[in-house]
């Protein structure tokens, strides 16, 4: 693998760390290579949903004053093959009320399209290896933003067949959830396609090397596009669609064993897809600090670049375990204004700021970044000024203050 | 429906799917409990829904009914003692607190007195206890709000709270620990070490507590104005403990007609001005820490000597009734007893439980609101079922 691989791999449609024998035989469209990448690609996902369920519940426990699993295995690491053996000798329920084809079905399209996003991911370069990316669409931000869009089918496929109501309440969630947020999100991708120039994910991470990372130039576009995909993952504080307080888990009520199993798995891995989707458009994919191409050290990123894709996405996923267990969750209503009345503005404002540099350069470009920092500054500060501390008014001297029953307070017994 | 070709077309009002086919709307209706995590218990609530919208909501309790009072009337054996056994169990939450009235009640009763050094322990456990259930509050009302972690916060704290309740009674949630005339025995030596040590922690945790949600945006905004109760209604529905102070009305048994030896202590009433779920919130935070001065006040003052009075073992009070209420965790709790004069047992046991009176402000804060907000509502009330039921 040569340094400038990067540069060069743009519109190649097989995996470049494949070797040239396996790409001729065509299947269908199929070469060999193809499938191996893909069986590669699966069992990487399915790997590291159970590194990140056993990260998350480490998370959790020492937030909650807890150590999380402990006992099986160094640390409760084997704690999740053990859950999965357990879920796979589960029976799959079906329950009487239960539409019998969609109700089985409903699983494998939640996480099926999650998977499919993994293909466009520029996952960087390794020594040896060369760029891990299965498939550099030129319209590779269009068929992510799509693609994952199909699972809300599934999960109203899974609410509504259930026969139950509490599923069907979620269901309803969901779909309101996602056609809310995907707005903000798609308008926050402009801003991204705009500076590369490009829809192609490898030229968009080429780009960031060039010009600087994206969360650095697009702060607004950054925060709308990590807020709007937690929200479509339905991680919390955006739960609302299983909110085990109120509907009990939501589509997922009915379901028992590996189908159930299989929910849990597509939301990890959509943790894990959008942590590594937000490294590749904003956190300047596999480079390992911005600017380092200028300072001559562009070689690391070239050599090793796949280790820092990983630890970049490993931080947004341990950020987004963190707010989970952290924040109490959204009301519906609140979560809708967030998107429309937060999140949509916001995302606006991004994108006219990215015209603003692209066309006039980049002072007109920090003054309007100043000028937004300081509005929200200023709602903030009223915000708060509006909010007094506290509401409770304490009776410091208690022994006047306290009713006597004798003054027609009394108790009814 | 047919595509408009015209632009009068577009003005016609197009019939809806439901009206074109004919069809019915029926209201939705979902059933939260007996077996739902947020419904505290065994709890069941008929909510009728209009989307996310509850527009009606019945509740059914009963689920948990034991005949406690019942029970309590048939001690042959244990006599007036029997009772309690069955009490400790209503409200699991606030144990000691209720124990506290039921003696208060039978010494009234038999006309009994208490020797000092158990008047002071009962107060000090009593304000534990209400601190345990506080505890219990926080982290129910945290997990019904959507965060996970205040439960993990609040019981590190309860769990030493019942370490101590181990210690002195030798069990952690039904200790049946006090009797007419003092307490069943002396409390270990180094009780007030522990107690000590459980103030010194808990006044750490608070501040946990208070990081974790108390000024967190989201939680402000899911229980601000939500489940507003003002003070005629609160009055006209018999409501009390926090639920009643949130409204503004400083009543609090402990001041309003102080029991035991509560008039000797230095504490404040917190009250509230709008009566939302979030004042309520706020009130049994700064209940525990007034709990906390009411501790340190009596172990500064822990006198030595007997934990026991002169009463009887077999107790057979003269005819008559005597009723004694007390401030527990969740309001105004009552014990009613009658004696007839012959039997070694109460001829009637009667619990004023403030659950279940408190329990009938949910329609109140309930109607018009959200799903979501039904479950934070249901648990601002903070009822126990044990209690509700009886």
């Amino acid at each position: 693998m040569t340094n400038n691989a990067a540069s060069e791999l743009t519109l190649q449609a097989v995996p470049s760390w494949m070797p040239a024998f396996l790409v001729a035989p065509m299947i269908g469209g199929l070469s060999l290579a193809d499938l191996i990448a893909l069986v590669v690609l699966l069992l990487f996902v399915l790997n590291f949903v159970m590194i990140e369920i056993w990260m998350e519940r480490k998370v959790a426990g020492h937030i909650q004053l807890r150590r999380g699993p402990l006992h099986v295995g160094p640390h409760g690491s084997l704690q999740s093959p053990a859950d999965v053996l357990k879920l796979l000798t589960k029976e799959d329920l079906t329950p009487v009320a239960a539409d019998p084809i969609v109700f089985p079905m409903a699983p494998y399209l939640v996480f099926v399209p999650v998977f499919l996003t993994f293909l466009v991911i520029p996952w960087g370069p390794l020594v040896l290896f060369g760029n891990f990316v299965i498939r550099p669409f030129d319209l590779g931000l269009v068929y992510m933003v799509a693609i994952p869009a199909m699972q809300g089918i599934g999960l109203v496929m899974a609410g509504w067949s259930s026969g139950n109501k509490y599923s069907l309440l979620g269901s309803a969630r969901v779909v309101a959830q996602l056609i809310s947020y995907e707005l903000p999100m798609v308008i926050a991708l402009l801003g991204v396609a705009m500076m590369a120039e490009s829809l192609n994910l490898t030229t968009i991470v080429e780009s960031q090397m060039k010009q600087g990372w994206n969360v650095f130039l697009q702060p607004i576009g950054f925060l709308v596009f990590f807020l709007a995909t937690m929200s479509e993952m339905s991680r919390a504080p955006f739960d609302i669609a299983v909110a085990e307080s109120e509907i009990v888990g939501g589509p997922f009520v009915e379901y028992s064993g590996m189908r159930w199993g299989m929910f849990y798995l597509a939301e990890f891995a959509a943790v894990c897809l959008n942590s590594a989707l937000s490294t590749a458009l904003f956190l300047g994919g596999w480079e390992l600090f911005p600017g380092s191409r200028a300072l001559g050290l562009g070689w690391i990123s070239d050599q090793f670049g796949l280790l820092f894709f990983m630890g970049k996405m490993i931080v947004l996923v341990l950020i987004i375990q963190w707010a989970r267990f952290a924040l109490p969750r959204l009301r519906i209503d609140q979560l809708m204004d967030f998107a429309w009345k937060f999140l949509l503005p916001a995302g606006f404002v991004n994108f006219i700021l990215t015209a603003i540099l692209q066309v006039f350069g980049f002072v007109p470009f920090a003054i309007g970044i100043g000028l937004t920092l300081a509005f929200a500054a200023v709602l903030l500060a009223t915000y708060q000024a509006r909010r007094s501390p506290s509401t409770v008014a304490l009776i410091r001297t208690a022994a006047a203050a306290a009713v006597p029953t004798s003054q027609g307070v009394g108790l009814p017994v | 429906m047919a595509i408009a070709t015209s632009i009068d077309m577009l003005r016609e009002p197009v019939p809806s799917v439901a009206e074109e086919r004919n069809l019915e709307t029926v209201e939705m209706t979902i059933n939260m409990g007996p077996q739902h995590p947020s419904t505290h218990g065994v709890f069941r609530m008929v909510l009728t829904l209009e989307g996310e919208r509850v527009k009606n909501v019945q509740s059914h309790i009963g689920y948990l009914h034991r005949g406690a009072e019942k029970l309590g009337e048939s001690g042959d054996l244990e006599g007036y003692r029997k009772a309690m056994i069955t009490l400790d169990r209503t409200d699991y939450l606030s144990s000691l607190l209720n124990e506290h009235a039921y003696v208060m009640a039978v010494e009234k009763l038999a006309g009994i007195s208490v020797p000092e050094r158990a008047e002071y322990i009962r107060v000090i456990l009593g304000e534990i206890t209400r601190i345990n259930s506080h505890c219990m509050f926080y982290g129910a009302f945290g997990a019904d709000a959507g965060a996970t972690t205040p439960y993990m916060y609040a019981f590190a704290l309860r769990e030493e709270i019942q370490q101590l309740f181990e210690a002195v009674g030798g069990a952690r949630m039904f200790p049946n620990y006090y009797r007419a005339g003092g307490l069943r025995e002396d409390v270990p030596q180094d009780f007030v070490r522990r107690v000590q040590a459980i103030v010194d922690r808990a006044l750490y945790a608070f501040d946990d507590f208070d990081n974790l949600i108390t000024a967190n945006e989201i939680f402000l905004s899911r229980t601000r104005g939500l489940g507003i109760l003002d003070q005629t209604r609160a009055l006209d529905l018999g409501v009390s403990g926090p639920l009643l102070r949130a409204t503004g009305l400083p009543y609090d048994v402990r001041r309003s007609e102080p029991y035991s030896i509560y008039d000797r202590f230095a504490f404040d009433v917190p009250i509230g001005t709008t009566g939302d779920c979030y004042e309520r919130y706020l009130i049994r935070l700064e209940e525990m820490r007034q709990s906390i001065r009411i501790i340190e006040q009596a172990l500064k003052d822990l006198p030595a000597g007997p934990t026991m009075g002169n009463a009887p073992k077999a107790l057979r009070p003269p005819k008559g009734e005597a009723y004694v209420r007390i401030e527990n965790s969740r309001g105004d709790f009552g014990v009613y007893l009658v004696s007839d004069g012959k039997s070694s047992a109460p001829y009637r046991v009667k619990y004023r439980s403030p659950c279940f009176v408190n329990l009938q402000s949910l329609n109140d804060m309930v109607i018009g609101t959200y799903i979501a907000d039904a479950v934070v509502a249901l648990g601002s009330i903070d009822i126990v079922l044990g209690e509700v039921d009886r």
